[in-house]
């Protein structure tokens, strides 16, 4: 990451945001994800950065997409980000009340075009963990588990995973398989995951470094995780997200 | 008719008993803290809780000592954090922790609501969580052979939740984000509903569609504005962000969360007493206008 990119912002004084180091990640990882929405889709979005990826997918780059929560609130307009699937902010801007029997029955018939996730870990095999970690001291820690993610990941047509760039999160095993990459019937699970300098892709069924931005090395970061992937003979190089993007992320991110 | 019009006092006297199993309603929205405050003082015990994403109003419930088993897909503090004390229940061994996921709970109160013993998915076939996972067998289908998960039926003693409005015989209007309410009240034998305003069957008549709850299963019906703070109510109040943001401080350690059960339910003989404790004007500030 650049590292004269938080200063820059800082030093616009017409900022009204104060932007900072993980605004800029969290837009890094969200607008890498957003590149891999069609328009025209039908999301379902979990809480946390994929919220992010969802509101640069409708205002900029796929602004027919339709967005489902799993608590029922189906086309939202994700304007600023909620706390949990059935936060007022949200709820205000859904043109529908559903249930979490209607959108995970969605998910089950296969209407859903891409599940948009993040977990503790991803690992090789695309497995997700939300359900346990053990700490440097050894000790396991308790997560808040599965909720929808285990039925996104088996039922979604695709997944796409998005991550903070924590090395720890990227693992040739996870700890515990809450999300299991075994998609049902030919859906296609977990299709790759973004992170604030790159996205991985799962096309070979092992993760692939598939595109970077223009601003970070893929040796540097394949090396710095802590899984065993691959640079693609392809590798694309990607522009990050700068100036009105990094703004729009840190609106969205302030009014939660 | 019966008079189902009653406190929250008596309603979980008269009809929450040890050992049951209750469905907790509303799911980010419309979540019954009055009533679950209710059930916290008056010391019931050894019921199994049931719920697909379980938010601050279980700490409640497992510290005032009410849990002795909760079955849910997530448990913690929506988009802040994990629960402190569910973590600190289930390592000391005084709570059973039957973890899922949240459509899988679904589709076991879905079953019950519909009166058959299971419903077959594809879900929870294959990682650690699904070999861990209570209530689901393995099964083939039998026009295509096909394998799938039979999620058993749950049927819940009762049902708690809170609502907008309610008639005197309990037909419960409900708007807004409903979650997994529906489903967990259905499957349930009986419900226990607070809310906002107890209106006349005529308003009722004005607008059906609202009505989400048929009278014949609900038991009781508790009149409590506020009776879903700190959560939110649509169209009636907004939810205490503050409140949720400080939760997993205030629960952090044993002698935390002893001292933030007895200022928020101990202290005080009912709700309204606990909403009368709470900083000046916050309840204002709160209205669903300002948001």
């Amino acid at each position: 990451m650049n590292p004269n990119t938080e200063s820059n912002y800082k030093n616009n004084g017409l900022e009204k945001t104060l932007i900072t180091e993980e605004i800029i990640s969290q837009a890094r990882a969200a607008f890498m994800a957003a590149r891999e929405i069609r328009d025209h889709q039908t999301l379902f979005v979990g809480i946390g950065l994929p919220c992010l990826v969802a509101h640069f997918s409708q205002s900029i780059l796929s602004p027919s997409c339709h967005l489902v929560f799993e608590s029922g609130l189906m086309e939202v307009s994700c304007e600023t980000q909620p706390l949990s699937t059935a936060s007022a902010n949200i709820a205000k801007t859904a043109k529908m009340h559903g249930s979490m029997l209607d959108v995970f029955s969605m998910l089950q018939r296969g209407e859903i075009d891409v599940g948009l996730l993040s977990a503790a870990q991803i690992d090789i095999h695309g497995h997700l963990n939300s359900s346990r970690l053990t700490t440097k001291s050894g000790k396991t820690l308790s997560l808040p588990g599965s909720g929808g993610a285990h039925d996104i990941t088996v039922l979604a047509n695709k997944v796409i995973a998005v991550m903070p760039s924590d090395p720890r999160r990227f693992v040739n095993n996870v700890e515990f398989i809450t999300s299991p990459n075994n998609p049902y019937g030919n859906r296609e699970g977990v299709a790759g995951v973004a992170m604030p300098d790159a996205y991985f892709s799962f096309d070979t069924g092992r993760p692939i470094l598939q595109k970077i931005y223009s601003d970070s090395d893929a040796d540097a970061l394949n090396e710095s995780l802590n899984w065993d992937s691959q640079i693609s003979d392809n590798l694309e190089i990607v522009n990050p997200p700068e100036g009105n993007l990094i703004e729009k992320a840190g609106i969205f991110l302030k009014n939660s | 008719m019966i008079d189902k019009v009653m406190s929250a006092q008596q309603a979980v006297k008269k009809y929450i008993h040890n050992s049951n199993t209750v469905f907790i309603g509303g799911f980010g929205h419309a979540i019954p803290f009055a009533i679950a405050h209710e059930i916290v003082r008056q010391k019931k015990h050894s019921l199994h809780f049931v719920k697909t994403g379980a938010d601050i109003l279980f700490d409640l419930l497992v510290a005032g000592g009410c849990a002795s088993r909760l079955s849910c897909g997530w448990y913690g503090n929506p988009g802040i954090g994990m629960s402190n004390i569910i973590n600190r229940a289930v390592d000391s061994g005084k709570l059973v922790l039957n973890e899922s996921t949240n459509f899988s709970m679904i589709l076991r109160l879905h079953a019950g609501k519909l009166g058959v013993p299971f419903i077959p998915s594809p879900i929870l076939a294959n990682g650690d969580l699904a070999n861990s996972v209570d209530g689901i067998k393995t099964m083939k289908c039998p026009f295509t052979e096909v394998q799938y998960q039979a999620h058993s039926a749950l049927n819940p003693d009762v049902a708690i939740i809170h609502a907008q409005r309610s008639d005197m015989d309990g037909n419960v209007q409900l708007w807004g984000s409903v979650g997994d309410t529906i489903e967990g009240c259905e499957a349930s034998q009986k419900i226990i509903c607070s809310v906002e305003e107890i209106c006349e069957k005529e308003e009722i008549l004005l607008s059906p569609h609202l009505t989400k709850l048929p009278a014949h299963k609900v038991a009781a019906v508790i009149k409590q504005p506020f009776g879903a703070y700190p959560s939110y109510l649509h169209d009636y109040y907004q939810r205490d962000e503050s409140y949720y943001a400080e939760h997993t401080v205030n629960t952090k350690d044993n002698l935390k969360s002893d001292e933030w059960l007895r200022s928020s339910v101990f202290d005080h003989d009912d709700f309204d007493s606990y909403l009368k404790s709470l900083p000046d004007k916050l309840l204002a500030k709160l209205a669903w206008s300002n948001s």
